[in-house]
């Protein structure tokens, strides 16, 4: 059994790890990296799921959560990368007609 | 104003003043010589904002920032006796730069620690204050001049935590005159309590008020992000800011959310557990919506020469836009919310982010394009409304007028 996300949130894994990453920069890097199909389905997999995975990392505290319920932050936080770019711009993985992605920096 | 777009009156909350009518020259935007001037009688006659002081919270703590206006850099240091101070970053004994850009991996800043600042050519020395140490191999030099021989200061004060430097030892205006009433309506604003949660920059091809033009409108929203704010272009009244005022040579517009504004999935789970960027924030702090706006979204506030700080309800973000040249720009951008408390917190604190960042790639994709066709010499002059575009007009009125200037040192 894959242990890398919490109990009850099995169906999700097949996200990770790519999907876990833990800094904004690296999830952006990753979103452009990507393609439509695969941006819309993660954010509709996590969106259904939404409520439930508030509710199970708010059990813990933000800073110092256990492995597996940072992997669920992360992905959530993945989710919301990728939220604008299926719910604007159909899945695009750069905004459309957007300023050059390589040479925009995220710092963090 | 004969545009049919008065479902809502832009209030006025100060007199507008007389700043030409009609056309403005492309002229300011694309001249070298023009450029010249503004480096003189603007940059080294204005307050620059470079940083926040908690940047920097601890004894030693320096940020390294470049000043490419000034064709300098420099070095801004909290002292042992935790008085922030900033220096030209130049060794006196031979010119080398003495901190050299250290990029904090984690955080992609040009920040450090030192007890000591120590030039890495030769090894000279200088206390925080500057002050230069004993020089190995002092003996086979002339007697150094302590008084003369050290760190080049730098003026500087604080406003709310924002650092201001300014090219002259003793500039004409101290900080919190010249911020002026702008400063005033947002004095109350708890900016301590927010938490830095972003940072993006670019470097473009574009005239450093042509940059600025294109975050102090709200004209353009309805066509430029009818994709990602779609509400923008069903509701185009949202293009007139619901009330703007101008101090001196800084201003302040308030945006519009419309009560008809509708969410996005995300954004609605964004609001169920924390804060958004997307409008919607009912969390009231002071300094913000100095004209009671109803229906208020948040304020763009600029000041003058190059420094927004835009206020909303639980975040602000500001833009430093750093000129290179005529034509060219290094636009920063940093974003502060309130401190996420828990995981849920934290994830709504991410659409804040991605929706602002992915909404201001939008927003830069028109400088190049823009400055590109400016140089053409193809337009001598630009079209802009008086109403709309009030803030594109006041700051290209008042950069001529500070060109126009007599020097004052």
């Amino acid at each position: 059994m894959d242990a890398s996300l919490p109990e009850g949130f099995a169906e999700l894994s097949r996200f990770g790890p790519k999907w876990f990453a833990d800094t904004e920069k690296e999830r952006h890097r990753i979103r452009t990296g990507s393609v439509p199909a695969e941006l819309i389905d993660l954010y509709d997999s996590v969106i259904a799921r939404f409520d439930d995975i508030c509710a199970e990392l708010d059990q813990y505290p933000l800073d110092g959560l256990p492995e597996v319920q940072q992997n669920l932050l992360n992905l959530s936080l993945s989710f919301m990368e990728v939220s604008l770019a299926v719910e604007a711009f159909q899945g695009a993985a750069k905004v459309p007609f957007g300023f050059d992605t390589d040479r925009w920096e995220v710092h963090f | 104003m004969s545009a049919p777009l008065s479902k809502h009156e832009m209030k006025l909350g100060t007199p507008i003043p007389e700043m030409g009518e009609g056309p403005i020259s492309v002229e300011p935007y694309v001249s070298a010589e023009f450029f010249q001037q503004e480096k003189q009688k603007i940059f080294r006659q204005a307050w620059i904002e470079v940083c926040r002081d908690d940047m920097i919270p601890n004894p030693g703590d320096y940020q390294v920032c470049p000043m490419e206006v000034w064709d300098s850099e420099i070095i801004v240091v909290r002292g042992k006796d935790n008085q922030v101070r900033a220096f030209h970053n130049i060794c006196p004994h031979r010119g080398m730069k003495v901190v050299r850009l250290d990029h904090d991996e984690s955080q992609n800043f040009q920040c450090g620690h030192a007890q000591v600042l120590i030039c890495p050519f030769h090894g000279w020395g200088y206390n925080l204050d500057g002050t230069l140490r004993p020089v190995m191999g002092e003996e086979y030099f002339d007697k150094i001049d302590r008084d003369q021989v050290g760190l080049i200061p730098v003026t500087l004060d604080i406003w709310n935590g924002f650092v201001f430097v300014h090219y002259q030892q003793e500039p004409a205006q101290p900080l919190r005159e010249f911020l002026g009433e702008l400063a005033d309506d947002m004095e109350e604003n708890p900016f301590d309590s927010f938490t830095h949660i972003a940072r993006y920059s670019a470097q473009a091809k574009c005239n450093w008020k042509a940059s600025m033009d294109a975050f102090h409108e709200a004209y353009h929203a309805a066509t430029l992000h009818g994709g990602s704010i779609p509400e923008a272009a069903r509701l185009p009244e949202g293009s007139v800011p619901t009330s703007a005022r101008i101090y001196g040579p800084h201003h302040s517009l308030s945006m519009w959310a419309s009560p008809d504004f509708r969410p996005t999935p995300a954004a609605i789970a964004a609001w169920k557990y924390g804060q958004s960027f997307s409008a919607g924030g009912e969390m009231k702090l002071p300094g913000a919506n100095p004209s009671n706006d109803e229906n208020w979204w948040f304020d763009i506030n600029v000041f003058f020469p190059n420094f927004f700080c835009d206020t909303g309800p639980g975040w602000y973000f500001t833009y430093n836009f750093r000129p290179i040249s005529e034509s060219e720009t290094v636009w920063v951008m940093d974003i502060y919310q309130k401190k996420a408390e828990s995981c849920s917190q934290r994830i709504a604190q991410e659409h804040t982010k991605v929706m602002l960042r992915d909404i201001v790639y939008e927003d830069l994709s028109t400088l190049e394009q823009t400055q590109e066709m400016l140089s053409s010499g193809l337009l001598k002059t630009l079209n802009i409304s008086s109403s709309l575009e009030v803030a594109v007009r006041h700051l290209h009125a008042t950069a001529c007028e500070w060109v126009a200037s007599e020097e004052k040192t």
